[in-house]
């Protein structure tokens, strides 16, 4: 997790990762920043995000994105 | 009240009101034809007074300007209308006497037989001068439908917001004045010209591909025999003192033939200047084409003498109720002429003072090599060049006759130079005087090209080639937008005309 | 059948009373048979082409459905869950190989004949073919957008977003939607169909509040668009003649005459579709107001972006070969390069393929490309940006730096558009340098821009027009109108009211009609 959030801050450092929730929504990230990540947590965590998970609910926010890297790491 | 029928009631109010003010705006926007071609007032004016009428006339602007019902009042007690527009057709004359008889049922019908040569809708602008004027009915309807041009809906007839609204940047003090009552321009649809310009001569007739009428012309005649004989009416067919446009002896036999083998009266006009009396030196005001108030009046005592003896029109001058109405109508149109007589000849030509529209220019050129061009007095001309090249052919000696030709309601003019083998047609296009058209009149010429009338058809694919379009006897051979056309007929090259 | 046309007009009045008379449930059905009345007035070969993506979509999606609900019942099965975790997961690669393994064949028959009809056919190379006579050749309506959409459907099938449609018809209404065969919006299956299949029912407000939307578009598309659009295709179609300041005047007339047109149209697609109680997505928000190039995209013809967003970008962005390339990158140059590349890589792939979408030719692979390559740069340029304005705090928020980005956007997009206008990119780059060099700025203000077609009238109703539709962005800012009309004491009379002046000021001072083409310089005599 904190793996993760030092990958946005890298994105982002002026954003509070543990209490925005609204990272899509509230237009935080945007699609480069979000292809960036996907990368990032690929070459960390050796875990392939496929495109169907693109979806606001999965990057809301730091914490159901970890849900998600997490699922993926245990399929 | 419930919110639900609040609201039905407020949209119908609202619907009421939109309604109301569609049709303000349809009154206001519409062209009056009070003071400017007033042609197009014509078909409208019948509809405040339709009724007390033993003849109808029906036809073009060889009714509505070439016969004078006062003439037939004052002479012959005849109460006669003329429901005449500008470039009338037959079917609108069709439908235009079917709705009269939702008026009247005159015991004659008179209808004038030039507008048998068109079977095909000519122009918008003559349409809606026609058929606006007829108030919503089915033979309005079936006249729209017959009449439509490529391109024109049959809502904007029944709807003419919808064509005129585009006015709202033309809008005059005039537009405001007439919206709710309008003149009145005629006199029992005649339409007044006062003004005398002699014919000195005429363009020379040229021969014609195809001489028959077209169907739907004899078509339309049926009904509209038919449609008088229901009503018991009877059908007289005429064809009016006017000499340009040509009418070819081959049309008027067609006519002839018609007429005897269904029983109805034609009377020709054009040939009988010794028994009417008109003298194309005083009695026209656009050299021929149209009779002045002198011709209409001299045309008017002849055929009122045929309508009186022949078809036993009745005199009415006795009963009062005609000779009220019509001594109103005697007056006004006695003011009118007196006043034009006292007054200056007004200005007789309306063509040549386009208003400078914008685009669409053809490009002019002195030198006509590019496309097809004809050589006469050590001058080069063709169809684009400027028309002061026809003055450069009088000082090498080539003498023309001049005529102009002014269409009903002016749609622009014709200037027409007549050499002595060859015509040619001139025509001010934003505001330049262009030539548009050189015809060949005889083979005292021949073409650059080495063709002449009187050739056969080698002679023309030998000079011209055999690259050609072919419509019946018709041969058009293009070159950088100028055409020639070639008509042969019985194997001979009968004319050669260029155009673009 | 025109947006504009009278038939349209009637075809909508009459489609609104057979469906409010039916039962709610049995709606669809009118709208799809509506649909394919609507759609059959464009030509009966039309047919062959929609109903093979409606039948090819449908079995593609039904098919997919089956191996995961097949692939769902045997994991919950006894035996299913007997399997150990590496058992299942190689069973669901097989089962997704297996959705794949009907996927790409629908895609590929759909996208291709997309690219048959409009790349090659509609070209030269194939025009001598006996069997193609004139007619065939024109392109069906709609194609671009319908399959574009049905596409995402069976996508999202496949991503176990949406579940497949059982019933076939509702599929082809899907497809064939008459409102957005015209000119979209690309419409996401699960939104459209939420109320597409069962529509809201009906209510004054739905029917008043379209109503005034579909007018709305109307005003834009009669009293501007097609207004401007004489001028337009003057200046454009003689750039010999109408160079410099000229091409700067069409550039400009040519962004409002766009605008007005597409977002009309799509005003009253979204309107006409409110009227039946349907939602449909938002195409635009207010794109002229954008700060930058990337920022416009996200408000221009949105659900082309996020089209290809949703099913381009990502999906090359994040493939495993991207992801690998990117890895090689990273350590052959660095980890700011290989970071790059995915998203220089996808950003341009879909550049490239909005271009080509909009048409065939060169012209438009170039647009697409210079928007990818405009887009690029400020991506880049961001940091720099980011100092400049350090350097002057408040600027940002001015007034007048304002206007100046959104001047500046549009001025960018005019100048890509020109490619789009002139077809032709040697000659679009000639006429975009002449706007510099030529010069001609004194002789258009005076008088020559009267010569173009249109008269100083018509300038003036078409500039109260844009006026009118800019004052109206400007009040969009504090929330939607109607809304805010409607919560008004006399909401719904004020509405009504409101409708009565647009539709008065349409039919007078639309450029519609006999007088607004070949007849009209006879009545300018009258």
């Amino acid at each position: 997790m904190d793996e993760l959030i030092k990958i946005l801050k890298e994105i982002h450092p002026d954003v509070d990762y543990d209490t925005n929730k609204k990272l899509i929504d509230g237009k935080v990230l945007d699609s480069f920043d979000i292809i960036t990540l996907i990368s990032e947590i690929n070459d960390t965590f050796d875990v392939a995000i496929p495109a169907e998970e693109i979806i606001p609910e999965n990057f809301n926010s730091a914490e159901s994105l970890w849900e998600l890297i997490s699922r993926l790491a245990e399929d | 009240m419930s919110i639900k029928t609040k609201r039905i009631l407020t949209a119908a109010a609202v619907a009421a009101a939109l309604c109301a003010v569609l049709w303000l705006m349809q009154l206001l926007l519409m062209p009056k034809y009070m003071t400017d071609i007033k042609e197009g007032a014509l078909i409208r004016e019948y509809y405040d007074d339709p009724e007390g009428h033993d003849v109808i006339f029906l036809g073009d602007c060889e009714v509505y300007e070439n016969i004078s019902p006062v003439t037939l009042w004052r002479e012959y007690g005849i109460s006669s209308y003329i429901r005449g527009s500008a470039q009338q057709l037959i079917w609108q004359s069709y439908y235009i006497l079917e709705d009269t008889y939702r008026y009247e049922t005159p015991g004659t019908v008179v209808y004038n037989v030039q507008s048998m040569i068109y079977g095909t809708p000519q122009s918008e602008a003559y349409n809606r001068m026609t058929l606006d004027g007829m108030p919503l009915s089915r033979a309005k309807i079936s006249a729209v439908r017959a009449s439509v041009t490529e391109g024109e809906s049959i809502a904007s007839y029944i709807f003419p917001l919808l064509r005129y609204h585009s006015r709202w940047s033309e809008l005059s003090a005039e537009d405001v004045k007439y919206m709710f009552r309008k003149d009145t321009v005629s006199y029992g649809g005649y339409l007044m010209q006062t003004a005398v310009r002699p014919m000195e001569s005429l363009p020379a007739v040229k021969p014609l591909d195809d001489y028959t009428l077209p169907d739907i012309s004899f078509e339309y005649l049926g009904k509209m025999a038919a449609l008088c004989k229901e009503h018991g009416s009877e059908l007289v067919l005429v064809k009016s003192p006017s000499l340009y446009p040509h009418w070819y002896d081959e049309w008027d036999s067609q006519i002839v033939k018609y007429a005897s083998e269904n029983g109805l009266k034609y009377y020709n006009f054009i040939d009988r200047s010794s028994e009417t009396g008109i003298d194309m030196s005083t009695d026209t005001y656009d050299m021929g084409m149209h009779l002045n108030v002198y011709g209409a009046e001299k045309y008017s005592s002849y055929l009122g003498e045929i309508l009186k003896n022949e078809c036993g029109v009745p005199d009415r001058r006795q009963d009062a109720a005609y000779a009220d109405v019509w001594n109103d109508i005697c007056a006004r149109y006695d003011e009118e002429k007196q006043s034009a007589a006292s007054s200056a000849p007004p200005s007789d030509t309306q063509g040549g003072d386009s208003s400078g529209g914008s685009g669409g220019q053809p490009a002019l050129s002195e030198h006509p090599h590019d496309g097809y061009y004809f050589t006469a007095y050590n001058t080069e001309i063709g169809v684009r060049c400027p028309a002061h090249l026809l003055e450069k052919m009088r000082e090498n000696g080539g003498e023309y006759r001049y005529y102009e030709s002014v269409s009903c309601a002016y749609q622009g003019m014709d200037m027409i130079y007549t050499f002595d083998s060859f015509e040619v047609h001139v025509n001010t296009v934003d505001g330049a005087d262009i030539i548009t058209g050189i015809s060949i009149l005889d083979d005292m010429v021949s073409i650059p090209e080495g063709l002449k009338i009187g050739d056969g058809r080698d002679d023309m694919t030998d000079c011209l080639g055999t690259d050609f379009e072919q419509s019946g006897n018709t041969y058009t051979y293009e070159k950088d937008g100028t055409l020639i056309s070639v008509l042969i007929k019985d194997g001979s090259v009968r004319s050669i005309e260029y155009t673009f | 059948m025109l947006f504009t046309s009278l038939g349209f007009i009637i075809f909508t009045a009459l489609l609104i009373a057979v469906y409010y008379a039916v039962p709610i449930k049995y709606r669809w059905v009118i709208l799809l048979v509506f649909s394919m009345i609507f759609y059959a007035f464009a030509g009966l070969s039309g047919f062959i082409f929609m109903g093979t993506t409606i039948i090819t979509s449908y079995i593609a999606a039904r098919l997919i459905q089956k191996a995961y609900d097949r692939r769902d019942a045997y994991l919950a099965s006894e035996q299913g869950k007997a399997l150990t975790k590496d058992e299942k997961k190689a069973y669901r690669a097989k089962c997704k190989s297996r959705a794949r393994r009907v996927l790409v064949p629908a895609l590929v028959i759909n996208f291709g004949i997309l690219a048959l009809l409009k790349y090659i056919l509609a070209g030269r190379i194939l025009e001598g073919l006996p069997f193609l006579s004139g007619a065939a050749i024109v392109l069906p309506m709609g194609i671009s957008f319908y399959t574009f959409q049905t596409m995402g459907y069976i996508i999202d099938v496949y991503r176990a977003k949406v579940s497949a449609e059982k019933n076939i018809l509702k599929t082809a209404l899907f497809t064939s939607y008459f409102p957005l065969t015209v000119q979209g919006p690309i419409s996401d299956y699960r939104y459209l169909t939420a109320t597409l299949y069962t529509p809201e029912p009906f209510s004054a407000k739905n029917i008043m509040s379209g109503l005034e939307r579909v007018l709305w578009g109307y005003f834009k598309k009669l009293v501007i668009a097609d207004r401007l659009a004489a001028a337009v295709s003057t200046v454009i179609g003689s750039p010999a003649q109408y160079t410099g300041a000229y091409a700067l005047f069409g550039m400009i007339l040519y962004a409002a005459q766009l605008y007005a047109d597409f977002t009309g149209g799509i005003d009253i697609t979204i309107g006409l579709s409110e009227m039946l109680g349907v939602r449909v997505q938002e195409n635009f928000n207010r794109p002229y107001f954008s700060k930058n190039i990337t920022e416009y995209w996200r408000r221009w013809h949105i659900s082309l972006g996020e089209w290809f967003k949703e099913y381009m970008f990502y999906p090359i962005s994040v493939s495993k070969p991207m992801l690998k390339l990117s890895k090689k990158a990273r350590s052959a140059f660095g980890d700011s390069v290989g970071k790059r590349i995915p998203v220089y890589v996808s950003t341009a792939a879909v550049w490239l393929t909005t271009g080509i979408w909009h048409g065939r030719g060169l012209n438009f692979a170039v647009w697409g490309l210079l928007n990818c390559v405009i887009i690029l740069i400020s991506q880049e340029l961001m940091p720099l940006y980011g100092r400049f304005h350090g350097r002057l705090p408040g600027l940002k928020r001015t007034c007048g730096y304002r206007a100046f980005e959104c001047v500046r956007t549009v001025f960018i997009l005019s100048s890509l558009r020109m490619l789009d206008c002139y077809r032709n990119v040697p000659l679009t780059f000639r006429m975009f340098a002449g706007i510099f060099t030529e010069g001609r700025y004194r002789e258009l203000v005076r008088g020559g821009f009267l010569e173009l077609g249109l008269t100083g009238a018509d300038f003036a109703a078409a500039l109260a027009g844009v006026l009118i539709v800019f004052a109206v962005s400007m009040m969009q800012r504090k929330g939607g109108i109607r809304e805010r009309l409607a919560e008004k004491k006399h909401g719904f009379t004020l509405q009504a009211i409101l409708c009565a002046i647009i539709i008065v000021t349409i039919l007078i001072f639309g450029a519609y009609g006999e007088g607004y083409d070949q007849s009209r310089f006879i009545y300018n005599q009258f």
